[in-house]
């Protein structure tokens, strides 16, 4: 799956904080939205009210469970940008038609989760880029076609799935049952298991 | 020093300042009256009426009114043009005040609040609904000696208090929706926040804070109204504009 956001997300001044701002958020996720449907002739609509609405939720959420950042930095990373996809697919701020061209089968087949997927990995990797010192490359999940039918499906039910899908993409080790409870993930479970 | 503000040490200057104040809040009342004067259907209703009537009169009243419609109409036209030229010059300057906080002057404080509420409820789509100054002032007065600085950065307590102040005094009347008036003042408290946390503004920044504050308010109209109807407004308000306000400004 191509990140065409991620290099200039990784030369942002500490993304981590910027991303965060509700203008830099929009900009830079209209930025991903243009790249992304770059020579494809596909033409997209954005609301920018829903926009905001899934902003503020995600800022609602963050605030509620940035304490167990602590218990791992880096899961939660994962976590955040796994909880703004979520936020995407509940408020749903883009129509994109799909009557366009492109070499990828997956945004031809569902360009906006697709769009928002790609933003969100783009935010995830660059924040671990800057601040773990590199970041996973994307596992052969996000190029399997099976995984987003899957996941599509299971969004309809529960938008919440998406944390775990982000999870399987960049290699974390999902939380299916759970997946909105950050204390619940394996990796801050292996962590609080240890400090135990 | 005294300060030239503070209504208790130097009454004659507010005198002064609030009997134009006074004045205009009249004229306002007078304009909001004319605008909610519709004579046509005052007259279709009238003529409804009579022609309801078991012995209706022989002479038609819309055809004796008729004249009278155009003058009303055209002096309801005339007045509230006249009103808005007058006591609500749309100078968006005025508004810059609003990055002062309370360092700002009596006058800049409530003429800057006044027209940035007016703003807002024009964005918010309550445009039509009465606003008054003398309310506002008084707000104020009854702040005089709040500490709030922009030097202090966001000051969400004071700015929560002032918005429940503001909502309590009366300046917008909206008798249908009580939690209208509180939206309205959240919307400025939360303009003002933003300000505070922002590199000094101009008048096209202090525009945009203003959209903005009205559409976040209005997507989480759920979460104002249920602090107004709380058990401590203030401290949720505060609470509120301090999550929010961090989000909606640029580092």
């Amino acid at each position: 799956m191509d990140l065409p956001i991620l290099p200039e997300l990784t030369r942002e001044d500490d993304i981590r904080h910027r991303v965060r701002e509700l203008r830099f958020f929009e900009e830079s996720f209209r930025r991903n939205l243009a790249l992304r449907l770059e020579n494809t002739g596909m033409t997209s609509r954005t609301d920018r009210a829903k926009l905001h609405a899934a902003f503020l939720a995600w800022v609602d959420n963050f605030h509620v469970t940035r304490e167990i950042a602590e218990a791992d930095r880096r899961d939660f990373v994962c976590y955040a940008a796994g909880r703004m996809l979520a936020e995407l697919f509940r408020h749903e701020p883009l129509m994109i038609s799909n009557s366009g061209k492109s070499d990828d089968p997956i945004l031809l087949e569902w360009p906006e989760g697709s769009v928002y997927a790609s933003y969100c990995l783009g935010v995830a990797l660059s924040v671990l880029k800057q601040d773990f010192d590199g970041a996973p490359t994307l596992t052969e999940a996000s190029r399997d076609r099976r995984v987003w039918q899957s996941i599509r499906e299971n969004i309809r039910d529960n938008p919440d799935y998406a944390i775990p899908f982000l999870d399987l993409l960049v290699g974390q080790t999902p939380n299916w049952t759970d997946p909105s409870l950050p204390e619940r993930r394996p990796a801050v479970r292996a962590k609080q298991a240890m400090a135990a | 020093m005294p300060r030239p503000d503070d209504g208790s040490r130097l009454p004659f200057p507010d005198m002064f300042e609030e009997a134009p104040r006074l004045v205009k809040d009249m004229l306002r009342g007078l304009r909001h009256e004319l605008k909610q004067f519709d004579p046509t259907r005052d007259l279709e209703t009238l003529s409804r009426d009579m022609s309801q009537a078991p012995f209706p009169l022989a002479l038609s009243p819309l055809a004796l009114a008729a004249e009278l419609v155009r003058e009303t109409r055209k002096a309801a036209k005339f007045g509230s043009s006249l009103a808005r030229d007058v006591i609500d010059p749309q100078t968006d300057e005025v508004l810059l005040a609003l990055v002062d906080g309370r360092e700002a002057d009596r006058a800049a404080y409530v003429h800057a609040r006044y027209q940035a509420t007016r703003y807002l409820m024009k964005r918010m789509g309550y445009g039509d609904h009465l606003l008054l100054e003398r309310p506002i002032a008084r707000v104020w007065a009854e702040t005089a000696n709040t500490l709030s600085s922009p030097r202090e950065r966001a000051d969400y307590t004071s700015l929560a208090d002032q918005a429940l102040r503001l909502t309590a005094s009366g300046a917008i009347t909206s008798s249908d929706d009580q939690t209208l008036p509180f939206r309205i003042f959240a919307a400025l408290s939360l303009t003002e926040a933003m300000l505070a946390l922002s590199p000094p503004s101009d008048t096209a920044a202090v525009i945009g804070a203003l959209d903005l504050a009205a559409e976040i308010i209005t997507l989480r109209q759920g979460v104002f109204d249920a602090i107004m109807d709380g058990f401590d407004p203030v401290t949720a308000l505060a609470a509120e504009l301090k999550l929010l306000a961090p989000h909606l400004v640029e580092s």
